[in-house]
């Protein structure tokens, strides 16, 4: 399996080649790297009464084991650019064990912030939900790994990006499933705006030994500026034959039809737009079991 | 349903959906009176054009194109292994039969190459529902002819090297133009030493009813066909081109890597239909692209059953307004194939349309791909495209991958894309054989099912063949 978590200058050219990276654009990943601006502030007092774990991320690298049968709730803020290092992400749930993460990526739009994170399944009957949420950043370079390794897991990817400006979200995501019976949903989600950029590379791999695979792909770009570019690659590797796996893409704008009924109804059109963007987004952030966070996340993205 | 009755179940099905490659599979013993050897080199390229008594820019056009294919790397990082089983120095590139030369009427053909095309069955179909008929063995066109009316009405229909020497000034500014000699190492092969093929013009508001249709037949073995197509239907032409390959099965790779330029002009209508059967030592390396000007519509329907390896992707370059491109692809790997098929629509203009459909089958260890690149690089208005592409898996083997790219610029075009890997449902081959039908029959039906309304989009002749091509043993069930 190609190794596409590790950017580097030096690896540019073999990054290139490597179907993974089509469309990168390393120049301005590059120039976005070089840049360096004042962390974001995050009023957190918004948050009171949370029983998420908050962590505001530093330079330093993660790896978390979650223990077999417990529970564990983490929020995490991506506030500062991370120049050319990529900041690792490695997790592991145990058996039963459940996990909720929620990363909320909100970094100075000069600066470049590259991520890689692997999510395990380890052990029998674990269950991961995670929620990417990028307003942030020059360049976004996120890369992530849920991968099953035991039976009866359950994985749940959501990422939400929402770019303006000359902003670019680059999204990589894998979803591997090497045992049987395992279930993952992975839906990205695009808002874009102005002259802003989304790349979205997602592969669906089921290993000789993943039958009875059910797993799902989505990539849906709302596009509300004629200067907006979004690229999708979904895809599927599979070799084992017992599986149900598909994957979707969708490009477009606001629905006329739904903006007209609500104009009828009295509706102010910047509302009324703003409406259908919320919902359109509103189909990720649902899966916050927590209305508090899911409330704080609401008023971010907008 | 597989798991209490191990491998041996797993093969029975694999032979429960079979493909009969038998009416192409036989030799014939033809006397070639042009070899150019083994290898590629300018020596070759000057005995092709040699034999052919070429113009000299064709000469100079094959000699740059070497020189290109040359400075190609094969593409190692994304495309399958197999694509390097291709040893360009072990190949023949120009085989000529001793043909009674490129005959207008089947008393004319060679008595053994007469032989090999009735066996195939081509003279009968001539007779029965074809406005012209081209036959191709190994380098050149053994038969070739078009029905008197058409020819008067100004339908010209030829080989490449007629249509370049005969027509140049119709043939010239489109040659090379719609694939470049440099698109990639394949294309530039086939620049390089094109032999046989069609060229195909249609005059403004002609509407040819009938199918024109083109059979290429390799018959020897380490042995390289590069066909060259090129069809301009002028304004409002309309016409259906249907082609068809069969190889007999041999041990030694043999490589066919055709290059096919389709052009619709103002609000022609071209549909290009391909069904290929080669043999399992056979890598079909394809490059097949339309162009379509304002209003124009150039379909693909494309049903890929042979060869070891087929990489083709058909691609239309939507460049007038208002103008659509569809791709319907239907794949079948068996054990030992691989199918790397898929579509390519690039939206250049306003109000452009395309619609991709891809079904494929893979069974035994046999692998079906899907590549796909839809393109909107511009901001424009009103772009729509559809792909949805599904892959059933027989047996526990069988793999499948899917690969598209969606690009879209702006706000004012839509695009959608589906894709889907399953296998048959446990419950619809219950469903059969409660009512009485072996596992076998239930598996035929349940894969003619998923098919049925693609080959339903063949023009009538062929989905008649194609249901017997894929034909469904009803023996080798379990009981």
């Amino acid at each position: 399996m190609k190794a596409f978590e590790n950017f580097s200058r030096e690896r540019l050219d073999a990054l290139r080649l490597d179907e993974n990276w089509r469309f990168s654009q390393f120049e301005k990943l590059l120039a976005a790297a070089g840049t360096t601006a004042p962390a974001t502030t995050v009023d957190l007092s918004a948050l009171a009464g949370t029983d998420f774990e908050i962590v505001t991320r530093d330079g330093s690298d993660r790896h978390i084991a979650v223990p077999a049968g417990t529970q564990k709730k983490m929020l995490e803020f991506i506030v500062a650019g991370t120049g050319e290092k990529t900041l690792t992400t490695e997790i592991e749930a145990g058996e039963n064990a459940t996990l909720e993460r929620v990363v909320v990526q909100c970094a100075p739009r000069e600066v470049a912030v590259l991520t890689a994170d692997t999510l395990v399944a380890a052990g029998t009957g674990a269950s991961i939900k995670t929620l990417f949420v990028n307003i942030g950043a020059a360049y976004t370079r996120s890369a992530l790994t849920v991968c099953a390794r035991a039976e009866h897991c359950f994985l749940s990817a959501q990422i939400v990006n929402c770019v303006a400006g000359t902003q670019i979200a680059d999204i990589r995501t894998r979803q591997i499933h090497e045992v049987r019976r395992s279930v993952s949903r992975l839906l990205c989600k695009n808002v874009l705006r102005d002259s802003a950029t989304t790349i979205f590379g997602g592969n669906i791999v089921v290993t000789p030994d993943g039958g009875e695979t059910a797993a799902t792909q989505s990539c849906n770009n709302l596009s509300l500026g004629d200067r907006t570019t979004a690229h999708a690659m979904p895809g599927l590797e599979i070799d084992a034959n017992d599986v149900q796996c598909s994957h979707g893409a969708t490009n477009s704008s606001l629905d006329f039809e739904q903006l007209f009924y609500l104009l009828q109804r009295g509706v102010p059109e910047a509302v009324a737009r703003q409406m259908l963007v919320q919902a359109f987004v509103n189909q990720s952030l649902e899966t916050v079991g927590d209305p508090i966070l899911a409330e704080f996340l609401r008023e971010r993205i907008f | 349903m597989s798991d209490k009755n191990g491998t041996n179940n797993e093969d029975k099905l694999a032979e429960a959906i079979n493909i009969d490659r038998s009416a192409g599979d036989f030799v014939t013993d033809a006397v070639y009176e042009r070899d150019a050897g083994i290898g590629l080199s300018e020596r070759v390229i000057d005995y092709i054009s040699d034999s052919k008594g070429e113009p000299d820019w064709i000469r100079a056009f094959r000699k740059q194109a070497l020189e290109i294919f040359k400075g190609k790397a094969v593409p190692a990082h994304w495309a399958p292994a197999e694509i390097r089983e291709v040893d360009f120095d072990k190949i023949r590139y120009y085989l000529k039969a001793k043909t009674g030369g490129n005959a207008k009427s089947w008393e004319e053909v060679d008595p053994e190459l007469k032989r090999t095309f009735e066996r195939l069955g081509v003279p009968e179909q001539e007779r029965r529902f074809l406005a012209g008929v081209d036959a191709q063995f190994d380098s050149e066109s053994a038969y070739s002819r078009l029905k008197s009316d058409l020819e008067k009405q100004g339908v010209i229909f030829v080989g490449p090297h007629e249509g370049l020497t005969r027509y140049e000034e119709i043939f010239k500014p489109w040659f090379g133009k719609v694939i470049p000699t440099t698109d990639s190492k394949y294309s530039a092969l086939n620049s390089a030493c094109f032999s046989g093929g069609s060229f195909v013009y249609v005059p403004k508001g002609v509407k040819v009813a009938q199918p024109l249709q083109a059979y290429f037949r390799i018959n020897a073995e380490s042995f390289g066909q590069f066909e060259r197509t090129l069809i301009i239907a002028d304004e409002g032409a309309e016409l259906t081109y249907m082609e068809g390959c069969t190889a007999p099965r041999s041990s030694s790779i043999t490589l066919h890597s055709g290059v096919v330029e389709l052009v619709a002009l103002k609000g022609a209508k071209i549909q290009y239909v391909t069904v290929q059967n080669w043999s399992d030592n056979i890598h079909n390396l394809v490059t097949q692209r339309g162009w379509a000007g304002e209003g124009a519509e150039i379909r693909w329907v494309d049903c890929n059953l042979g060869s070891r390896l087929t990489m083709k992707y058909p691609a239309v370059i939507l460049a007038g307004e208002r103008a659509r491109g569809e791709v319907l692809s239907i794949a079948l790997a068996h054990t030992g194939q691989v199918q790397d098929t898929g579509a390519k629509m690039i939206h250049l203009a306003d109000n452009t349309t395309s619609n991709i459909i891809s079904k494929s089958v893979s069974i035994g260890s046999g692998r079906a791909n899907y590549r796909g690149l839809v393109s909107m690089p511009k901001s424009l208005k009103g772009c729509k495209n559809n792909s949805e592409c599904h892959t059933l898996l027989i047996n526990a083997p069988s793999a499948s991958s899917t690969y598209p790219a969606i690009t879209v610029r702006g706000n004012a075009s839509q695009t959608q894309h589906e894709a889907s890997v399953s296998k048959i449902s446990a419950e619809q081959i219950f469903y059969m054989q409660q009512r009485g039908l072996t596992e076998a029959q239930a598996m035929s039906l349940a894969v003619n099912g998923f098919v049925n309304d693609l080959v339903a989009a063949f023009p009538m002749e062929y989905s008649i063949e194609l249901k017997r091509l894929i034909e469904m043993e009803m023996e080798g069930s379990v009981g």
